[in-house]
């Protein structure tokens, strides 16, 4: 059942209709378009089968494979609609209203059996945070937040409460993801002298004094978000201030602290001060990446351990995002930045490309990990509204940008379960596309006019530091020993003889590509941007090369070793492979 | 000879010369909760002993051995502590250490920069109140020096009632004796 691409959903004030994704781009017959400017709400299911929406009159229902209409429902008030993950129930939500008289009002949460189309349960929301129920991924549980308790109901019975978690004051809970035993995470914030705490339950294990597997308290906290990762093994939790104390940052502060289920716990030490932007677990659990300083913004990936792995130096980011394989990670810098993004290999720790999406709101992975959605959205941004899909390596495939009067609420992918893209092997080279990279023009910086024509110093506002695998060596500051320093003449020395033989042949060769791969390639046409099929061309090249001195010593005779006879066989299949090589640039 | 009564106004002269020493010693125990001026002479007595090492060190020839090992031993001290950095590994940086360096390490600092109080003041109650553990071990010392690698597993004590132990003392006494308080006071009111 796995269709070629995902399909895009876009919501704006000329209606919601659907784009079929790359790469054809074109509008989908899936879902005849909605006109109209009513459509305040859509959701798919967490498979991307069903497609649900509220268009101001009702809620309809639509399987996206089959086309057909399923279930409609009379909510004109609906403002917020989610499926429960197996697809069994789509919960509603209205906002909630009295009636003259004072009395309570009708019920505002809805939830309807998907199948039969009936109507569950419902029950009363009135706070638009949280609203949803929270389903574990094969729907036993489902649990809710009410005043000081948490209800477990199982196997989508609403009408019994299966279990009751009590605690005082409790406002917030995440489940883990996963399959059994389940576990929750619950926050409790603290009143004057108490601190505020999170702990970790597994169902349906609540009451007596040893019931918590892991339990965290701190004081510095007025807000919380729990990210559990997929293993449900461990719980990162962002605490932050409302107010900063000692005055650093308007935004508050933030700390970062890891839970595991076996009640380890730990504060991870940032290296830089400043608020935390971002933190995200990468799909196999063991490692997540924080963004967080004061700007420049450094990233880090951290293990399980809290130690620091991998650092990508500082720069101007803010958010981080795994692709849905895992492979890639993006480092983004939106809102107040001009979004400038970084796409970096996460088994190699290189650096991909650097796109510059400018005033995007949104960004997206695709289902396939090969393509990105950024768009620009009312009401955040109303001038400039559009989306464009990128490939990874940096390249558009595709813009759509609305109409000067017309606005874009909402661009979403089609989600699909983990599993039904392949993961492909990663390229380096930019991906060719028909839309050009408007790069927005480079300011250059203002200089007075005295200043102006006059050599350029260079004075930097920030001190920058590079990734880690790009620091200079440190310890380059030894004296070399006297062998050290004539190697490294008689290599310059090369370097230098090739570099006018190169430029005697060719003056017209297109020039050498990024700074950090160096293609001495030779004579020949083997310049590609692959730094990686580059080398390998290289070392064939080599081994040509000293084949062709053996045959030369044994055409004046030398006797050959045995070696190097085998080594003149291997000839041919070498030849063979560098015509491959250079074939599949 | 008949005593000489010096006049109060020569100890104004001998204010100026240190007044700056003990502005800046003020300024140390306000940020960072210190009881008194012996916490901050006995932090310089410690900074100045580390310093003498390096310096004496130095003056040493490079490649003698004394000095390699000896020279290894501080820097390795150093790091352990958390007061040099991983790429800080000279003994020229031993020089350039400071008093607040030294101060950010003890563990009523560490107790507030973690979020586990609300002020270096809170810090210092919590420990002395024996609410603070770092690993396994109850630390009620405010002045204990944390090493890099305990910094991660400073925490609240088991036994603590903010760490998951049982309520307090008051705590405990009033969920016990809500009901007699209550009726005492309809007593007293009657009377």
């Amino acid at each position: 059942m796995a269709p070629s691409t995902p399909l895009l959903t876009v919501r704006g004030s000329e209606g919601l209709y659907m784009v079929n994704g790359p790469p054809h781009f074109t509008e989908s017959t899936v879902f005849p378009r909605e006109s109209g400017k009513n459509c305040k709400v859509y959701t798919f299911s967490k498979d991307g089968t069903l497609f649900a929406w509220g268009n101001g009159e009702k809620v309809n229902i639509i399987s996206v494979t089959n086309k057909g209409l399923l279930h409609s429902f009379d909510l004109p008030k609906a403002v917020c609609l989610e499926f429960s993950p197996k697809n069994t129930v789509l919960a509603t939500w209205q906002p909630y209203t009295t009636s003259k008289d004072g009395t309570a009002g009708i019920p505002n949460l809805q939830l309807y059996d998907v199948k039969t189309g009936t109507w569950l349960k419902s029950f009363i929301q009135k706070k638009t945070q949280n609203w949803c129920p929270s389903w574990s991924e094969d729907e036993t549980l489902c649990a809710r937040n009410v005043n000081n308790e948490v209800h477990f109901f199982e196997n989508n019975n609403f009408n019994t409460i299966a279990s009751k978690l009590h605690l005082q004051k409790i406002n917030d809970f995440v489940l883990s993801p996963g399959p059994q035993p389940y576990k929750v995470a619950v926050y409790v914030p603290g009143s004057k002298g108490a601190p505020s705490f999170v702990r970790l339950y597994q169902y349906p294990n609540f009451a007596g004094p040893h019931a918590a597997l892991a339990n965290k308290s701190f004081f510095k906290a007025d807000k919380v978000t729990m990210l559990w990762n997929k293993k449900a093994t461990a719980v990162l939790v962002i605490a932050s201030t409302d107010v900063d104390k000692t005055g650093a940052s308007y935004y508050g502060e933030q700390t970062l602290h890891y839970i595991a289920t076996n009640g380890e716990s730990a504060v991870v030490q940032l290296p830089k001060n400043g608020p935390i932007y971002d933190v995200v677990w990468n799909s196999s659990s063991t490692e997540f990446c924080a963004v967080y300083g004061f700007m420049p913004a450094k990233a880090t990936i951290f293990n399980l351990k809290c130690d620091p792995v991998f650092d990508f130096g500082t720069g101007p980011r803010n958010a981080a995002y795994y692709s849905p394989h895992g492979h890639i990670l993006v480092l983004a810098g939106f809102g107040n930045l001009r979004g400038q993004m970084e796409v970096w290999d996460v088994k190699n720790y290189k650096l991909i490309s650097k796109p510059v999406a400018s005033d995007s709101t949104y960004f997206a992975w695709c289902p396939d990990g090969e393509h990105i959605l950024t768009a620009t959205c009312a009401p955040r941004l109303r001038v400039n509204n559009g989306y464009k899909i990128w490939h990874y390596t940096g390249s558009i495939l595709h813009k759509y940008d609305v109409p000067s009067n017309a606005e874009l609420w909402q661009v979403s992918w089609q989600p699909f379960l983990d599993g039904i893209f392949p993961a492909k092997t990663i390229t380096y080279q930019a991906v060719p596309s028909e839309v050009p990279n408007e790069e927005p023009k480079v300011a250059t910086a203002y200089r007075p006019p005295a200043l102006r024509n006059k050599p350029i110093t260079n004075s930097k506002l920030h001190e920058e530091e590079p990734p880690q695998n790009m620091k200079s060596q440190s310890g380059n500051d030894k004296p070399l020993s006297k062998t050290a320093l004539k190697n490294q003449r008689k290599h310059e020395a090369k370097k230098a003889a090739k570099q006018e033989a190169r430029s005697d042949r060719s003056p017209d060769l297109a020039p050498t590509p990024a700074p950090q791969s160096t293609p001495r390639s030779t004579l020949s046409q083997s310049i590609s941007g692959d730094p990686e099929i580059d080398k390998k061309i290289k070392n064939l090249k080599k081994k040509l090369k000293a084949i062709e001195q053996l045959k030369e010593q044994a055409a004046t005779g030398k006797q050959l070793e045995k070696n190097q006879l085998e080594k003149i066989q291997k000839e041919t299949a070498l030849l063979q492979e560098l015509e491959d090589l250079e074939l599949g640039i | 000879y008949p005593t000489v009564y010096v006049p109060i106004c020569t100890y104004t002269y001998i204010y100026m010369t240190i007044i700056e020493r003990l502005d800046q010693e003020l300024k140390l125990i306000g940020e960072y909760g210190l009881k008194n001026k012996r916490e901050i002479w006995r932090i310089q007595y410690l900074l100045a002993k580390i310093r003498s090492a390096a310096r004496y060190l130095l003056t040493l020839d490079e490649k003698s051995p004394k000095r390699i090992f000896q020279g290894e031993a501080l820097l390795r001290r150093m790091v352990r502590q958390g007061l040099l950095g991983e790429n800080e590994e000279k003994l020229d940086y031993v020089l350039g250490l400071t008093l607040p360096k030294l101060l950010e390490r003890r563990l009523q600092t560490k107790v507030f920069k973690l979020g586990l109080a609300k002020s270096v003041h809170h810090a210092r109650c919590l420990i002395r109140q024996r609410h603070i553990r770092v690993g396994k071990q109850l630390v009620d010392i405010p002045s204990f020096l944390v090493r890099v690698d305990s910094e991660k597993h400073i925490d609240f004590a088991i036994t603590s009632p903010f760490g998951g132990g049982r309520p307090g003392r008051v705590k405990r006494r009033n969920l016990r004796n809500p009901k007699e308080k209550k009726t005492e006071e309809e007593a007293e009111n009657n009377e």
